[in-house]
């Protein structure tokens, strides 16, 4: 009778984890509950476990589940295309865009406008209003190559 | 005992996974530290970190961000004394930088930009700096811009939100254009004046041409008149003459007569029934009617040489 409440009383702390998952902030109360509720299968099946071997088992699962899931599961839902790389990548963004200078590139540096502000760019010494290709970014800085208009 | 230690591992358990699963939400940057060291940065989504070797270091906001730029005194080159305040669009873009290259970014950043505000305006005069706002944001972002590149901040624009002189110096400034207008009100009043004087002394020169012009006209018609009613006389004169010299004297004397009897009917007429003048020799006006019966007389004898048939004649007037 007790060992039918003891797994129960783990389906409870599962089912009470996995919707907490969804109400409070965090992420990692699922694999906890996914552990709780193996666990009650387990204490199912082998009725009389003292505490201490159930709480070592239930830890087991806990770190289990949580492997499971980065080295197995995670790989293939990360192949599902993400919604935009580069939100929130200002630098990123402006990847192949053509600007004209508004400072020449003299020793490697100099400054582009982009739309209404201005950016540090580094690249081939260029003069000024020269058109330019951004190739790629450090830091605040966006790497150019020239470009040959016309 | 043994549930006082199962309890205790399960709490381990649980800590210890809660902190093994990391979510970055999206629009931050998490640093990881290893052991107090830099050694990588989580980009939003799942991760998983190992516990007691790896720890969170700064959590950075990856969002554009705002930042007022407090009001402060600023001293401009013709020594006006100004308030102004503004606002700082920046947003991080390499998350190690900002968190480790600067303490405090936002003390960093809004000190730089109070500082450069002041040397921008600094070097220009009051007036400059209301008037070209543009030209203060461009310049400050090239200097701040510039400078907050080491750690990895692109400031995105600077925005000079007020720029408000003392409240005399408004007032003398509110002076300054009402002046300007009035003075322009004035000129423009005299300038009215001088138009319509000229105009007026335009049209009385161009009246007294015309009127002199109209007189001349006159004249000159006038005499013309004059001259052909000279020839007509002179004309009639030589018509009577030459009728006397081809004719009877007699005639002459009929039209005398006439003159006379008419002049006496206009003196019976006159209102000053006082007054009849008569002739000094009424004799005149019979010697005259003689007149007309002469003539009378010899017409009828050249008519009844013409036709022979005689002639009835009016009885004469006694």
């Amino acid at each position: 009778m007790e060992s039918l409440a003891l797994h129960y009383l783990w389906w409870i702390v599962a089912l009470v984890l996995i919707g907490g998952e969804v109400i409070l902030p965090g992420y990692f109360m699922l694999w906890i509950g996914i552990a709780a509720a193996a666990m009650g299968i387990v204490a199912f099946a082998v009725p009389d476990m003292s505490a201490l071997a159930q709480a070592i088992v239930f830890a087991v699962f806990a770190f289990a589940s949580c492997f499971a899931y980065w080295k197995l599961v995670r790989p293939r839902i990360d192949r599902t295309p993400p919604g935009n790389p580069n939100l929130n990548r200002r630098g990123e963004q402006l990847i192949g865009g053509r600007y004209a200078l508004c400072e020449p590139i003299v020793q490697g540096r100099g400054k582009a406008r982009v739309g209404d502000g201005v950016w540090l760019v580094s690249g081939p010494d260029l003069p000024l209003g020269a058109t330019v290709e951004v190739i790629g970014i450090d830091g605040t800085t966006l790497r150019v190559k020239a470009v040959d208009v016309g | 005992m043994g549930s006082i230690v199962a309890l205790v591992i399960v709490v381990v358990a649980v800590v210890v996974i809660s902190k093994l699963i990391r979510i970055v939400p999206q629009g931050y940057e998490w640093t990881v530290e290893m052991f107090g060291k830099y050694t990588g940065t989580l980009t939003p989504g799942l991760h998983f970190l190992i516990p007691f070797v790896y720890a969170i270091g700064r959590k950075m906001n990856m969002m554009e961000q705002v930042l007022d730029v407090p009001s402060q005194d600023v001293i401009t080159k013709d020594n006006a004394v100004v308030k102004v305040d503004g606002v700082v669009f920046y947003q991080v873009l390499d998350a190690a930088k900002a968190a480790y290259e600067v303490a405090n970014l936002e003390m960093a950043a809004l000190a730089l930009i109070m500082t450069n505000i002041r040397t921008v305006l600094g070097s220009m005069d009051l007036d400059e700096s209301l008037s070209q706002r543009d030209a203060i944001n461009a310049k400050l972002l090239g200097v701040v811009d510039e400078a907050t590149h080491p750690w990895g901040v692109k400031v995105t624009r600077i925005e000079i939100k007020d720029i408000s002189p003392p409240r005399d110096l408004v007032d003398a400034m509110a002076r300054q254009m009402k002046a300007e207008r009035e003075k322009r009100a004035n000129i423009l009043d005299a300038e009215g004046f001088r138009q319509a004087a000229i105009l007026k002394a335009d049209g009385e020169k161009q009246s007294a041409i015309l009127e002199a012009e109209g007189k001349k006209e006159a004249a000159f018609r006038e005499a013309e008149a004059r001259e052909r009613l000279a020839e007509a006389e002179a004309k009639a004169t030589t018509m009577v003459s030459q009728a006397i010299a081809g004719g009877d004297v007699n005639a002459l004397n009929y039209f005398v007569a006439t003159k006379y009897v008419e002049a006496l009917v206009e003196m019976a007429k006159s209102p000053n029934q006082k007054t009849l003048l008569l002739p000094m020799e009424a004799t005149g006006i019979l010697g005259s009617l003689a007149g007309i019966a002469e003539l009378a007389k010899d017409s009828l004898a050249t008519q009844q040489k013409t036709h022979d048939q005689p002639a009835r004649t009016p009885p004469l007037p006694r």
